[in-house]
């Protein structure tokens, strides 16, 4: 059973999986090609830079993977009613385990791709004294992240449109909120400290934030 | 015949003797004026120290009038040491510990000057909606839901620095500055002693305490790009100080010489020419700042009076006075706190990759527990 949900959802993600993959793969080696052992007064400091300015994409790429793949797991159910579903002979627990794990599955192939491609990288950067490559510090970061993002949309797309509606709504309604508070003159801040305990440990989304450096200090 | 020579000689004697007695003349009326100016310069100098002590006197009498009557008009003064903050709505903003920290930190870095930097009370004014009009227009405004750190910022800005003679701010870049946030400061000191790119700062990096003094300019020296640096950052230098279409031609050939064909008489020279104060120093101020520091801290009480006591000597003398330690192991001890004082490595701890795990099976367990079909 759970192979064939593998194929089917391999089917139905197939290009996404593929595309992240080699996004994956290749963002690392393009994030060092500015490396030299002897590198010159601010072009260290530049270099550093640049590795910073590509480490935002580990992050987009990670969240964006995990919530695509999660809307496409379940988008042909919503369309059929679920009857599909319905007419499987196993229980709905099992179903949604079953789609679960094999959408982690997925996952696994950006995950190696990128491990692959900081390997790579940090082996053929030459970095001057005092400048260390993190390649696997990245990829479980990276691993985890993903994951993250996966399940927590894997969760609302496994509800109604309904469901999604909701939590979707009660967002929206607290930002609007925040927005009339704010307009009617009010100090009161209730929106930064719901999105602080969301971003910093041990909120759920910490692992998104702070810098992700394939080339550090 | 004779005669007349004899007459051209006496002649020639009395031209020779008179310009010789009017230069001697003239000679002692310059002595005379230099003198006199010299007098003068000293009596300036003496009124100039008077005015000084006058004003500091009053800007004292003031700032003790107003710590006795802010406690008498009811303004509920906060008072940590010697510092005093006047805020018209003092518990709505955590002032008490910011008071504290700032003048544990003004206590530390500047010893006895400390008390002088404050001997004016800090007036705060209380932002929120719907107060009455600031009556005080010296007060600085300040938003009801400042952090403590922030709070502490602004009375530490709002301090001041005290002053610093030439010769130790030519080379420190600045005043000597309270270190706010100590490991964030030396964190980026080690970023910098990664990425200056400067020979020196990558020997002390690798434990040279030699390459640190260098480094750090210690010397005074105006030509530290011959130790600071190699021929090839020597190159560099000169490559970013100017750009090749605003120099004139002879200053170009040396340029060119140095640029084009790697001659390193010809850096030296070139460098030498626009000045020390436009090369690129291997480190900034924040690193020689956090040298005072740590001579500071190493000298304990009264550091900070030593180290301004003599405006003369050497940066070097003065920090080992400041110290009670020679400048080896001044600065041994500001390199090891730096390096301690590594960025954390970007990846994530154990306890972290924990909790993330944790936020997964909570939420993945609340996705495959819902039993109940919805088809709406």
């Amino acid at each position: 059973m759970f192979r064939a949900i593998l194929f089917q959802q391999w089917r139905w993600t197939r290009l996404i999986v593929a595309l992240s993959t080699v996004a994956a793969f290749a963002i690392p080696l393009f994030s060092v090609r500015g490396s030299a052992a002897n590198l010159e007064h601010k072009e260290a400091a530049s270099f550093l830079g640049d590795v910073q300015s590509w480490g935002v994409l580990y992050p987009t790429l990670a969240g964006a993977l995990g919530v695509l793949l999660a809307i496409t797991l379940w988008t042909p159910d919503h369309r059929g009613r679920h009857v599909y579903a319905l007419a499987l002979p196993i229980p709905r627990w099992r179903l949604v385990t079953y789609r679960y794990l094999a959408g982690l599955t997925l996952l696994a192939a950006p995950v190696i791709g990128l491990t692959l491609g900081t390997l790579l990288a940090s082996g053929t950067a030459s970095l001057p004294t005092g400048l260390h490559a993190y390649p696997l510090g990245l990829s479980v970061r990276f691993a985890l992240a993903a994951v993250v993002a996966f399940t927590l949309f894997f969760s609302v797309s496994s509800g109604t449109a309904r469901t999604a509606g909701t939590i979707l709504g009660a967002v929206a309604a607290l930002v609007v909120f925040q927005v009339l508070l704010s307009a009617a003159g009010s100090e009161a801040n209730i929106l930064m400290p719901i999105v602080n305990v969301l971003l910093t440990a041990p909120g759920p989304f910490a692992i998104f934030t702070g810098r992700w450096m394939l080339v550090d200090v | 015949m004779c005669d007349r020579r004899a007459a051209g000689g006496v002649l020639a004697a009395l031209l020779t003797a008179t310009a010789l007695s009017g230069q001697a003349l003239d000679s002692a009326r310059l002595h005379h004026r230099a003198d006199s100016l010299l007098a003068l310069w000293r009596e300036a100098n003496t009124f100039a120290e008077v005015q000084q002590t006058l004003r500091e006197d009053r800007r004292g009498q003031v700032g003790r009038q107003t710590r006795a009557t802010a406690a008498l008009r009811g303004e509920n003064p906060v008072k940590a040491g010697d510092l005093m903050v006047i805020a018209d709505f003092p518990d709505s903003i955590p002032l008490r510990e910011a008071a504290r920290r700032a003048w544990a930190i003004l206590a530390s870095t500047y010893a006895g000057e400390a008390t002088v930097l404050v001997s004016q009370p800090i007036r705060l004014a209380v932002m929120f909606a719907n107060r009455q009009p600031i009556t005080v227009l010296s007060a600085r405004r300040i938003r009801k839901n400042v952090s403590t750190e922030e709070l502490e910022r602004t009375l530490l800005g709002l301090a001041g620095q005290p002053r610093v003679d030439r010769r130790f701010s030519s080379w420190l870049g600045n005043t000597v500055r309270p270190v706010f946030d100590t490991a964030a400061e030396q964190s980026a000191v080690y970023v910098q002693l990664v990425t200056a790119g400067a020979a020196a700062a990558t020997r002390c990096f690798e434990g040279s305490v030699a390459g640190c003094s260098a480094a750090l300019q210690l010397a005074e020296d105006s030509e530290f790009y011959l130790t600071a640096f190699d021929a090839l950052q020597r190159r560099t230098a000169v490559a970013g100080a100017r750009s090749r279409q605003v120099l004139e031609p002879t200053a170009l050939a040396t340029y060119s010489l140095c640029v084009d064909h790697h001659v390193d008489s010809a850096c030296v020279g070139f460098l030498h020419g626009i000045g020390a104060g436009q090369v690129p120093q291997p480190l900034s101020s924040q690193a020689r700042n956090l040298l005072v520091s740590t001579a500071l801290s190493l000298g304990g009480v009264d550091a900070y009076d030593r180290l301004m006591a003599d405006s003369t000597a050497p940066v070097i003398a003065r920090l080992e006075r400041a110290a009670h330690a020679p400048i080896d192991k001044v600065v041994g001890e500001w390199r090891a706190r730096i390096i301690a004082a590594r960025p954390a490595v970007q990846g994530i701890p154990l306890r972290g990759a924990i909790v993330t795990l944790g936020w997964v099976g909570l939420i993945a367990i609340g996705a495959i527990r819902s039993t109940r079909w919805r088809l709406s």
